[in-house]
């Protein structure tokens, strides 16, 4: 008796806890999004040249091609950084091991600040790449760093514990078969971790699309020009229109959801056969779990 | 194996193929096919797509691909497997598709790194033999290494036994097992029973009730019955004192026959007499050349 | 079917000569480049930068770093930042020991649904969930909790973003836990309580305190969500990466804000390295077994 009663109190503390810290604020801002941000949307789309909605257009656009650019580079480097770290022993490797998972830890205004120190007007580099032409912060190239800088680990820690586990002997079958390096890495390395690269991209774009803190100071937050969904989001809010400010908040939350789904989509391939481990739980979700810390 | 293959460097040495140095070329240039203990088999691809993996490599066209997986999977007997993935196979059928895979570039040399050692036994027997009748269908110089010693004497034309890392003795299963030239191989290659620390094949040892010529006296400790072989365990006499307890343990192995004859029970008096022509750490057998052939 | 041996040559027969130096020189590359490559981009993007910070930090001398530390609206910050780190820290590693608990051990319908609300903060922009919480205890709210410009508040939204670390951290090794030497511990007359203190939480151990790093670090470092729901009020509500934004905003030069960001940095990573040490010891006792 004494236990059902631990066992029921267990389960209701915990959803309670839940349901008031998680459930139902999201449920609330929900609910927001359609009373009030909706009819906003609704009144913005007939009249299209409204200020709110081509800011609104612009955020949407911007963010997007931001998240195309930053994705696929930290995508590039997470593999490459994984196949180094899981293959080779050099010195250094415990440095590049620490030195990835270092951006996890810094405050994303950290991250603007360092940025603008160095590629800034005044900054390290920024003085000759200006005299280049090329302008990095307030513009996108700084977006898009900013945005790769707090995304870096995911790829890697989602990738590597799934290169371990895989182990070389598949490719060093392929050796033997005739395969040149390349070949190997097309046809037998990367399909084999499709799936983890698969979970390790669609963080680092959740990561990317939510990106706030390091923004607010690389982006100049330029009504129009420079502003991403979520900077737009928060100005928004700023500027006390909380029905704007709420409608975009619920587009962001549905990519959000887009965004879990194939989460949870590519962790379940990622844990079944033949990546699930001879012990069963691939120990990717744990080094997955060290992901994120940044807070947007 | 693997520096055959030419998956690890040697420190010292070369590796020899058909005459050519081999030695400095990668394994994918080497006319070698290797087949791992635990497959290695590319797990996102399926039959088909692992058996043509080494034609494909080589940009083959398709049609020839096509025709010789055909074959091969005809020949491994896998045919009806072509769509499945490795991790709907069995172990034997894994292996077998392994083998396919590494026949299809027509190598000039087949290595198996102890490619029946996770299977069960009985499936281990069944494949060994296949094995066996595959290579006199292909004729494909093959290097097996294991250290289950029924199977290579089974399966092999010629035997190596390598002991930490030393070659001892080169020889055909027939050589190793009747002119071992050491200890080491006399006792891993065949059964083998010792009296007072010389080895002697089990059957080079008889019992009898009465005594011969150059027999130990000992007595019966434990009579076990398996099958077709019965064995007896036996205690020395001691010669005097101080000697060894261990060296006084001994076993035989009677057929059933002469240990019915017999009628043997713990605690009888029996002599124990070894053959003449048994052999032991003295016989003549020589190396072979040390360098690795193959 | 023959398979020729040297008759049909394959085309992985070795050319005599040219065979052996290509791959070597491909090797050798490989062996540089990806790697290089890699430090190259690291560096260029984290690297150079942090220390660029660190640099900065200086820019006025020791006493202008330690000046600015120590201003007392920074240093205030400093000390909110760390206390709430901590103390939110707490909560949610037993609040995320207790849901990993139920998520492992329990079944009842709709735990899937629970599983996915639990990376709900995970993947929610920061900026959204500072909203969604201001819309529900903020001055708006329908419960009249306005927990707005409190530390209650800036403390609700560090809950809500560490939260998914906390579990996620613990629920893979309580999955993977050998039910063994509980039933062993049962048998012997130990009540549940006794197997959860001496047996259960040993284990995990080493995993909540994975969680509560992660956590600890995010919370740290957390902006976002606390935009809104803080109010920014120095030595209230005014976190350190909010003062730090304040100071770049408001200073003349770039050095407060590095000073400040600094120290930050080392406070999280010092903490950290704490924090790892004692999970690596709590984890050793297995040997003693």
């Amino acid at each position: 008796m004494k236990r059902l009663l631990g066992r029921y109190g267990l389960r209701t503390a915990v959803l309670g806890y839940l349901a008031l810290l998680v459930v139902v604020p999201v449920g609330a801002i929900a609910y927001r999004a359609f009373a009030s941000g909706f009819v906003t949307a609704w009144r913005n789309l007939a009249n299209p040249d409204g200020a709110s909605t081509s800011g609104f257009v612009h955020a949407l656009v911007l963010t997007l091609v931001v998240a195309l650019i930053a994705v696929p580079l930290n995508a590039v480097f997470g593999v490459v950084a994984a196949l180094v770290l899981a293959r080779r022993r050099f010195p250094g490797a415990a440095l590049l091991d620490a030195a990835i998972d270092l951006p996890v830890a810094v405050s994303p205004v950290v991250v603007g600040l360092a940025l603008v120190l160095v590629y800034g007007r005044a900054g390290w580099f920024g003085g000759w790449l200006a005299r280049q032409g090329i302008q990095v912060i307030f513009s996108i190239p700084g977006i898009v760093m900013a945005s790769a800088f707090v995304s870096i680990p995911y790829v890697t820690r989602a990738v590597l514990p799934v290169l371990q586990e895989i182990g070389t002997e598949q490719e060093q079958a392929a050796a033997t078969l005739g395969a040149g390096p390349w070949q190997i890495f097309w046809r037998v390395t990367l399909p084999s971790i499709r799936w983890g690269l698969a979970y390790g991209v669609t963080l680092t774009t959740a990561r990317v699309l939510g990106e706030y803190g390091a923004l607010s100071i690389v982006a100049g937050n330029v009504v129009g020009h420079t502003q991403t969904l979520t900077l737009y989001v928060g100005y928004l809010f700023d500027e006390s229109d909380t029905a704007g400010a709420d409608f975009g908040a619920f587009i962001l939350a549905a990519i959000t959801l887009a965004v879990l789904a194939l989460l949870s989509i590519s962790k379940a391939e990622k844990g079944s056969p033949p990546w699930r481990s001879r012990f069963g739980r691939s120990r990717s979700d744990l080094a997955v779990s060290s992901l994120s810390t940044t807070s947007p | 194996m693997r520096v055959i293959a030419g998956l690890e460097t040697p420190d010292t040495g070369r590796v020899f193929i058909d005459g050519d140095d081999v030695t400095g070329l990668a394994p994918k240039d080497r006319g070698i096919g290797f087949c791992f203990q635990h497959y290695a088999l590319f797990r996102h691809m399926t039959v088909w797509e692992n058996v043509a993996f080494g034609l494909k490599v080589r940009h083959r066209p398709k049609d020839e691909i096509a025709k010789k997986v055909a074959e091969l999977l005809d020949l491994v007997r896998l045919d009806g497997q072509a769509a499945r993935y490795p991790s709907q196979l069995s172990g034997g059928q894994r292996q077998r598709m392994a083998l396919a895979r590494a026949l299809i570039v027509e190598p000039r040399v087949l290595l198996l790194d102890e490619p029946f050692g996770a299977l069960d036994a009985l499936v281990s027997k069944e494949l060994r033999a296949w094995l066996r009748r595959l290579h006199d269908e292909v004729h494909v110089t093959t290097v097996l290494v294991t250290h289950d010693q029924e199977e290579a004497m089974e399966v092999a034309d010629n035997l190596a036994v390598i002991n930490l890392g030393r070659l001892e003795q080169v020889g055909t299963p027939q050589q190793l097992y009747d002119e071992p030239v050491n200890d080491f191989v006399l006792t891993f290659v065949g059964p083998a029973t010792s009296i007072r620390g010389e080895y002697f094949r089990p059957h080079n040892v008889s019992v009898s009730r009465v005594p011969a010529p150059g027999s130990h006296q000992a007595s019966v400790i434990r009579v076990a019955h398996l099958g077709f072989e019965v064995r007896v365990e036996l205690r020395l006499d001691p010669d005097g004192a101080g000697e060894d307890e261990k060296g006084l343990f001994a076993w035989a192995q009677l057929d059933r026959d002469t240990a019915q004859l017999l009628a043997l029970n713990p605690g009888d008096r029996v002599h124990v007499v070894t053959d003449e022509g048994s052999p032991s750490a003295e016989a003549p057998a020589r190396l072979d050349g040390a360098t690795s052939e193959a | 079917m023959t398979l020729g041996t040297a008759a049909g040559a394959p085309e992985g027969a070795p050319a005599r000569g040219r065979g052996g130096r290509l791959p070597g020189v491909g090797r050798a590359a490989a062996r540089f480049v990806a790697p290089g490559t890699a430090v190259v981009y690291l560096s260029l993007l984290v690297l150079i930068p942090i220390a660029a910070v660190a640099a900065n930090a200086f820019g006025d001398g020791w006493s202008g770093f330690w000046g600015s530390v120590h201003n007392p609206e920074s240093w205030a910050a400093l000390k909110l930042t760390i206390v709430s780190a901590l103390v939110v820290v707490v909560i949610n590693t037993i609040a995320g020991t207790a849901i990993a608990w139920v998520l492992v051990r329990d079944e009842f319908p709709g735990k899937r649904i629970v599983a996915s609300v639990v990376d709900l903060p995970f993947a929610l922009p920061t900026i959204v969930a500072g909203l969604t919480l201001l819309s529900l205890y903020g001055p708006d709210s329908p419960f009249h909790l306005n927990a707005a410009g409190t530390r209650f508040g800036v403390w609700l939204a560090l809950a809500f973003v560490t939260l998914p670390f906390s579990v996620r951290a613990v629920q893979p090794v309580l999955a993977e836990l050998d039910r063994d030497a509980e039933e062993a511990a049962s048998s012997l007359g130990a009540n549940s309580a006794t197997v959860l203190r001496r047996i259960v939480l040993p284990s995990l151990a080493p995993a909540m305190l994975s969680g509560a790093m992660l956590a600890f670090a995010r919370a740290m470092g957390e902006y976002g969500s606390l935009v809104f729901i803080s109010g920014d009020k120095p030595f209230s509500t005014e976190v350190a990466s909010l003062r730090i934004f304040n100071l770049y905003e408001s200073s003349q030069s770039t050095s407060p804000a590095a000073a400040l960001s600094l120290a930050l940095l080392l406070i999280s990573l010092v903490v950290l390295l704490v924090f790892g040490a004692l999970r690596r010891r709590l984890a050793r006792p297995e040997v003693t077994l």
